[in-house]
């Protein structure tokens, strides 16, 4: 039997099984549900203690669609240019099976609509509400939500409303209002490091597409090893620091594709060494069996170079543009 | 207004943690952050410009004989506690949901589970018992272990509390269903391997 009557106002999975964030309005409160494993974790925001709700427009939606388009152009290029060439028809069936599934994933994160932040706000504490997500969704929430806090509180009077600094507030303004949360001060230079890193990968990966020896894939090897350990650091440094969560979202998603480019290369090292009947058993020989073969050769190996490029440009390029921004913005704030 | 006063009632930009200003609150439409050009959407209420009350410390006690408080001897007694009677100085009396409690009784009641409000956290037994029913499925051999401890989950934990978001027992149901079927399934292969061993 269900113990206390609870109405939803929103749910969301974060991937990766980290777990599922939920808000539910109560009958005097608003309760926020993070599921970790078998566990839930309740925090409880009073409708009489809430003193704000502030919601920002991110450009997580914007980077996301830019990924999404960047892999279904990749994927159409790609198997466009097996069309033409009579690849077999199971391949073919598996491009269309993966243009399918991105094309999907790219209408639904479009209809979803744009991305965003949501803070509520007490006397004693700052919460980032990490189901709001979205605009659409968050703004139905909010009104929700408004009703419940004003019915308990009352509306704020247009003269009260006005004793709230008018302009950008002086640097006593500048420190965030949660007194536990001491935030070390980050530049960014190692995420920065990082993206032109992977701009570097991408502009080698294409090169090697045409030229390839040992060398090259020395050079390459070295500069995957550089942005791990340029990820790794960036992952270290940006806990409890000050960098905007874009920047700390894109650190965590090229660790990601790191890892997913590391496994593919292997994988295919193991499929190239077991076509040529032979399993690499030292680092040695899969370098040997990795530039045997010329990508112009080999279709997965192309595709392979394919997802490799677009993956470091798409990142490389979209963390630029984040870590730009932050920077214009930490400039702003010392001003 | 005071630079403190203006200091609590600040609400800063999510995104440049510059104060906002107040024409960009419960406005109809979207605005934009005059410092970072950030698009808000912001909300204040009256409990902003509430000031938070100072806690009680408690009347030192002066005369003879008077009511004490049984944490504080020293303290005069204002209140007993709702639950456990013992005789509360206005420090350690707790409003609590219109009852005053003491301290200790909070306490328990929360390690008991007895307060749901101030329960934080609640571990789901009946989503324990279902992955253990289900999952191991997937590898068959494993069902031979996990099927009892999927049913012993489900009958020990039958009446603990699951989530606090009210749900049903279909969970347990679903998950002592799935482990007798793969318990029962265990033991007529067993049955039939001795059967035909000693045949």
């Amino acid at each position: 039997m269900p113990e206390s009557r609870y109405e939803k106002l929103s749910r969301k999975t974060v991937p990766l099984m980290m777990g599922r964030s939920s808000l539910w309005l109560g009958d005097d409160h608003l309760l926020s549900v993070k599921n970790r494993a078998y566990n839930e974790e309740y925090k409880r925001f009073y409708y009489r203690d809430i003193q704000a709700i502030i919601l920002r427009k991110t450009i997580t939606g914007v980077i996301i669609t830019f990924l999404f388009v960047l892999m279904l152009l990749a994927l159409i290029v790609l198997f466009g240019n097996g069309w033409n060439k009579g690849w077999e028809s199971g391949f073919m069936i598996f491009g269309g099976i993966m243009i399918g599934f991105f094309f999907v994933l790219l209408l639904v994160h479009m209809l979803r609509g744009p991305t965003c932040s949501v803070q509520i706000r007490t006397a004693v504490q700052t919460e980032k509400l990490l189901s709001l997500d979205r605009m659409p969704q968050a703004l139905k929430a909010i009104r929700k939500l408004r009703t419940r806090i004003e019915s308990v509180q009352g509306t704020i009077a247009n003269d009260q409303l006005s004793r709230l600094p008018n302009a950008a507030a002086p640097a006593i303004f500048q420190a965030p209002p949660v007194a536990a949360e001491k935030l070390t001060n980050e530049s960014g230079s190692i995420h920065a490091a990082t993206f032109v890193l992977l701009l570097c990968d991408a502009f080698l990966s294409l090169f090697t597409i045409f030229y390839r020896n040992k060398g090259t894939y020395l050079l390459n090897a070295c500069l995957f090893t550089s942005i791990l350990i340029c990820v790794v650091v960036s992952l270290i440094r940006q806990r409890n620091s000050d960098l905007s969560g874009e920047l700390k979202k894109m650190a965590w998603s090229i660790f990601g594709y790191l890892w997913v480019s590391a496994f593919l290369a292997y994988i295919y090292s193991l499929y190239a060494g077991i076509s040529r009947s032979f399993a690499p058993r030292t680092q040695w020989e899969i370098i040997d069996v990795m530039i045997d073969q010329s990508p112009l050769q080999s279709t997965p190996l192309l595709a392979l170079h394919v997802f490799s490029i677009v993956c470091s440009l798409g990142f490389g390029v979209a963390g630029l543009l984040i870590y730009f921004q932050f920077r214009k913005k930490s400039l702003a704030s010392l001003r | 207004m005071s630079v403190s006063e203006t200091h609590s009632t600040a609400i800063l930009c999510s995104s440049c943690y510059q104060a906002l200003p107040w024409t960009a609150f419960n406005a109809d439409s979207l605005k934009e952050c005059p410092n970072c050009k950030s698009v808000v959407y912001a909300l204040a209420f009256p409990s902003l410009f509430q000031p938070i009350n100072p806690g009680k410390s408690g009347e030192t006690l002066l005369v003879e004989g008077e009511a004490s408080c049984f944490y504080h001897p020293n303290k005069k007694a204002v209140i007993p506690c709702t639950h456990c009677g013992r005789f509360l100085c206005s420090l350690c009396d707790v409003d609590f949901n219109g009852q005053h409690l003491c301290p200790r009784c909070i306490e328990q009641g929360k390690q008991h589970g007895k307060m749901k409000q101030l329960e934080n956290t609640r571990t789901l037994y009946d989503d324990i018992a279902l992955s253990l029913a289900i999952l191991p499925m997937v590898t068959f051999y494993f069902t031979l272990i996990t099927a009892p401890i999927a049913l012993f989950f489900a009958i020990r934990y039958w009446n603990a509390p699951t989530s606090i978001l009210g749900r049903t027992k279909i969970r347990f149901v679903i998950a002592i269903l799935f482990a007798l079927l793969q318990i029962v399934g265990w033991v007529a292969l067993f049955g039939w391997l001795i059967y035909r061993w000693m045949n």
